[in-house]
């Protein structure tokens, strides 16, 4: 084994790295002079904001730059250097000495092989090991990165794995040839909370137990206090801050970092913390008798005969006038199902869906249109929630136009002050969405949203796309406009964190169903469902102590049954 | 605050420091100009329309007396590409021709497209068993050769612009309408689609404007493939003798007409109406590539 001279050098050496990209528009920088290193069964964290070229030093690292890219400095994994842009010598060296785990494992996989043959064909590619050899070796993996059942599962197509399952899978696929760096680039962005805590663990543990340095690329911060000893925050190409886990995380330096912490979403874990965020608690709940949007036993079926699949089952609940109803759950859990029924575009199979005190769906189309002018509508995505071919000011006035509501100059001077609400600058109203940025465009959704003034909001993700610090500031946004305007809001989220901090009462989703609902202060701080325990000691928190005793916790309440 | 101020421009995004709202129409026309072919091109169509249209007012002939004493004259002087068989001046037939070929082949390739929009765009939209009819009806359109169905109708009404128009239109919009389909799909479920529902916006105003606005560059595109397959079509069924009927003729026609006169040497009467169809169709096409680069935004 080679392993023993790995030893004595750094797994991952980068020297003054300089990147840039070759645009249409000219020459980006991309990374600048950025130094790192991570020796052998270290794990460091490189964090940052999309933009920030984290992903790009990681990219590097694998040789794996396309061509429109320029790069000067020193890489070096194991003692190899990496320099050549597409030379052959690199293949020896990918997947071998150095290996990846992608963010999306649905497309990390072939579709079309056999996850046992993807598994040995790495194997096979560097050793001269016979084939039944590579399928035996291919089985140990499986059951190395803990999939069950390993000589059966070996015969499965990706498609037969969940999320999580596929991840596990290349994460073996990673670890075939005991590699002795393991890039992860958000390995569990695309998964559940629930799933992202498991497959941690087991990075963890192959991590600690063969010597493996793994640099992990993230931008959420919980996932770094639960997993890496170093970090390294990036910010604009450059490297502003490294150290360990502890004091970078509990004791910033750079003025950044401290930003950067300051706009993560804490999930709060005990009561007797204040809550300095929640200003309108309980006496608006009280104080208004008017219900914006009522849930009565909501059934929701897709397709029939045997392919028929219930989204929700029996869903009731109530949210009353100018208060926030927060409704959270893993994927597949029916929140976005809900959404839709509650703006009538899905009809329920049973029960009944009630805006402002009336079953939107039974009513003649223009009194529906009158009820449907009192919704404003947030979505996840800010590239796809925009029409491209659209300026600002015709995003934004389109609910006028659509209710015919105002004259032109009017209408002009609404979309201003409606933009000027959600802070953004006056000019942005002649451009074109594909020229902001995500948090401009989802402050332009906003707009849009809130310009007929609606008696009820629905934000569904509506800033999971976000960076942290765009997400703070349209957390920002959304609550004083509240204040100002009065809506309910109905906010979907998978993120407890954020949920925690913007609704007065949450309903927790699994399977099409409610399992708990309540206050804030209560489901999500003193669970009484099992599986809201769950949710929340899997979603990681940004303090890296903390998160160690709640880690602790989780593996001595699971022996014990709590 | 200060949250907005880290908040870092994403790749291709411009927050500050924005360029002005022209810059995306000006890198457009820069991507068309990149492709060489396709200048090119558009240069030849320009001139190919300037000869057919204005060369006329240039180069006066008489394309409507049979003068059979001048036929099978050689270029000369006089007549600067010979005559054909009935004493036609050559040039200024190729100018008379090339006004029924470029007028056909663009409207027929228009009226395709437009045809074939509006069916794609119903059937998608709507969805469910309308659209399963509509398609189907599109599919066993595409399976008769529309060359078959061509000489048919030209069998049973007289050939003129007008019906050949009509005839290639109507049978050349099956391509568009697919196209048109498979776009509506993936952009009736967009988020800012499901917004403007959910808001109380009506199909219409979904359909006019989200949908056929960000169809059009798909169109446009489709347009120019559409004009050059349709003057294409004109010469075949002209050269088999079913297009528009003498004294009117066009390229196709032209080239059939001197074909027979091939073994005598006559080389101008078969090498210019050739050329032409060759020129203009592979210009209509070259244009389609260079628009095809000039709306492709995948870095956007």
């Amino acid at each position: 084994m080679t392993s023993t001279t790995l030893a004595t050098e750094a797994a991952l050496k980068i020297d003054d790295l300089n990147v840039a990209f070759t645009a249409e528009s000219g020459t980006v920088p991309a990374v600048e002079g950025v130094s790192l290193q991570v020796a052998p069964g270290e794990v460091l964290a490189l964090v940052g904001e999309s933009g920030s070229g984290k992903s790009t030093v990681a990219l590097t690292a694998m040789g794996l730059l396309p061509s429109n890219a320029q790069m000067t400095g020193n890489v070096s994994v194991a003692g190899s250097t990496i320099d050549v842009p597409d030379g052959r010598s690199l293949n020896k060296i990918r997947g071998r000495v150095v290996s990846m785990v992608f963010q999306e494992p649905a497309s990390a996989l072939n579709p079309l092989k056999r996850i046992g043959d993807q598994i040995a064909e790495v194997i096979t590619n560097h050793t001269d090991v016979p084939a039944r050899e590579a399928k035996a070796r291919a089985v140990t993996l499986l059951d190395r990165v803990g999939i069950a059942d390993p000589e059966q599962r070996i015969r499965d197509y990706p498609f037969q794995l969940s999320g999580g399952q596929r991840q596990r899978v290349v994460i073996a696929i990673a670890i075939a040839n005991d590699p002795a760096l393991l890039i992860a680039d958000e390995p569990t962005t695309a998964l559940d909370v629930t799933v992202q805590a498991e497959i941690l663990d087991l990075l963890r543990s192959l991590a600690s137990g063969t010597n493996t340095a793994v640099l992990l690329v993230t931008h959420n911060m919980g996932v770094v206090a639960d997993f890496a000893e170093r970090v390294a925050v990036m910010l604009k190409g450059e490297l502003v801050e490294s150290g360990q886990v502890n004091d970078v995380l509990l004791h910033p330096q750079h003025e950044y970092t401290r930003r950067l912490l300051k706009a993560v979403p804490r999930l709060r874990v005990t009561t007797d913390e204040p809550d300095p965020e929640n200003t309108n608690t309980e006496s608006a709940v009280s104080a208004s008798e008017h219900i914006a949007l009522e849930f009565e036993n909501v059934s929701v079926t897709y397709g029939r005969g045997r392919r028929r699949f219930e989204a929700l089952k029996s869903v009731s609940f109530q949210l009353p006038q100018s208060a926030t109803l927060g409704l959270v759950g893993e994927s597949g859990s029916g929140k976005s199902t809900t959404g839709r029924a509650a703006i009538g575009l899905l009809k329920p199979s049973a029960g009944s869906v009630r805006l402002f005190n009336r079953d939107l769906r039974s009513l003649p189309w223009r009194t529906r249109r009158k009820f449907q002018a009192q919704i404003g509508i947030v979505l996840q995505d800010p590239v796809a929630s925009l029409d491209p071919r659209m300026s600002v000011m015709d995003c934004v006035a389109e609910p006028l136009m659509t209710h015919r509501r105002l004259s032109g100059t009017e209408r002009r001077q609404k979309v201003a002050s409606l933009l000027d609400s959600v802070h953004l600058p006056a000019g942005v109203i002649r451009r074109f969405p594909h020229e902001l940025s995500g948090g401009q465009r989802q402050r332009v959704s906003m707009a849009r949203a809130l310009i007929l003034e609606p008696r009820l909001l629905i934000a569904d993700e509506a800033t999971s796309a976000l960076d942290v610090s765009v997400q703070a500031s349209v957390l920002s946004v959304l609550t004083e406009l509240q204040q100002t305007y009065g809506f309910a809001c109905l906010f979907i989220s998978h993120d407890l964190a954020v949920v925690q901090q913007m609704s007065q009462t949450v309903a927790v989703m699994r399977r099409g169903e409610i399992v708990e609902s309540g206050p804030t202060g209560s489901v999500l701080v003193n669970p009484e469902v099992e599986y809201t325990r769950e949710l929340l000691s899997a979603a990681p928190v940004p303090d890296p102590v903390v998160q160690k005793q709640r880690r602790r916790t989780v593996e001595v309440g699971g022996s014990v049954g709590q | 605050m200060s949250e907005a101020q880290i908040e870092v421009s994403r790749r291709g995004g411009a927050p500050d420091g924005m360029a002005a709202p022209v810059s995306n129409r000006m890198l457009m026309w820069k991507r068309f100009m990149r492709n060489k072919i396709a200048v090119v091109g558009a240069v030849v169509v320009v001139l190919a329309f300037a000869f057919a249209f204005l060369g006329p007012l240039i180069y006066q002939t008489d394309q409507v007396h049979v003068q059979l004493s001048a036929a099978n004259e050689a270029p000369s002087a006089n007549h600067w590409l010979g005559t054909d068989a009935v004493g036609f001046d050559q040039l200024g037939r190729m100018m008379v021709g090339g006004q029924v070929s470029l007028t056909i082949g663009l409207a027929a390739g228009v009226l395709a497209t437009v045809i074939g929009a509006l069916w794609g765009s119903v059937a998608g939209y709507t969805g469910g068993w309308v659209d399963a009819i509509m398609m189907r009806i599109v599919d066993s359109g595409i399976a008769i050769p529309a060359l078959f169905i061509l000489l048919v109708i030209s069998a049973i009404v007289s050939p003129n612009s007008l019906t050949m128009i009509l005839v290639i239109g109507c049978l050349a919009w099956l391509v568009p309408s697919r196209l048109v389909r498979a776009e509506t799909l993936t952009l009736k479920s967009r988020d800012y689609v499901l917004t403007l529902r959910g808001i109380g916006g009506g199909h219409w105003r979904v359909v006019s404007r989200h949908i056929v606005p960000n169809t059009i560059s798909t169109l446009v595109v489709n347009a120019t493939f559409q004009i050059a397959d349709a003057i294409l079509l004109v010469a075949y069924v002209s050269y088999l003798g079913m297009g528009v009927q003498a004294p009117a003729t066009d390229w196709g026609g032209m080239l059939s007409a001197g074909l027979s006169a091939a073994y005598s040497g006559f080389w101008w009467l078969i090498i210019p109406p050739g050329v032409a169809i060759i020129l203009v169709v592979c210009a209509f096409n070259a244009i389609g590539d260079g628009l095809r680069d000039m709306f492709d935004v995948k870095g956007r």
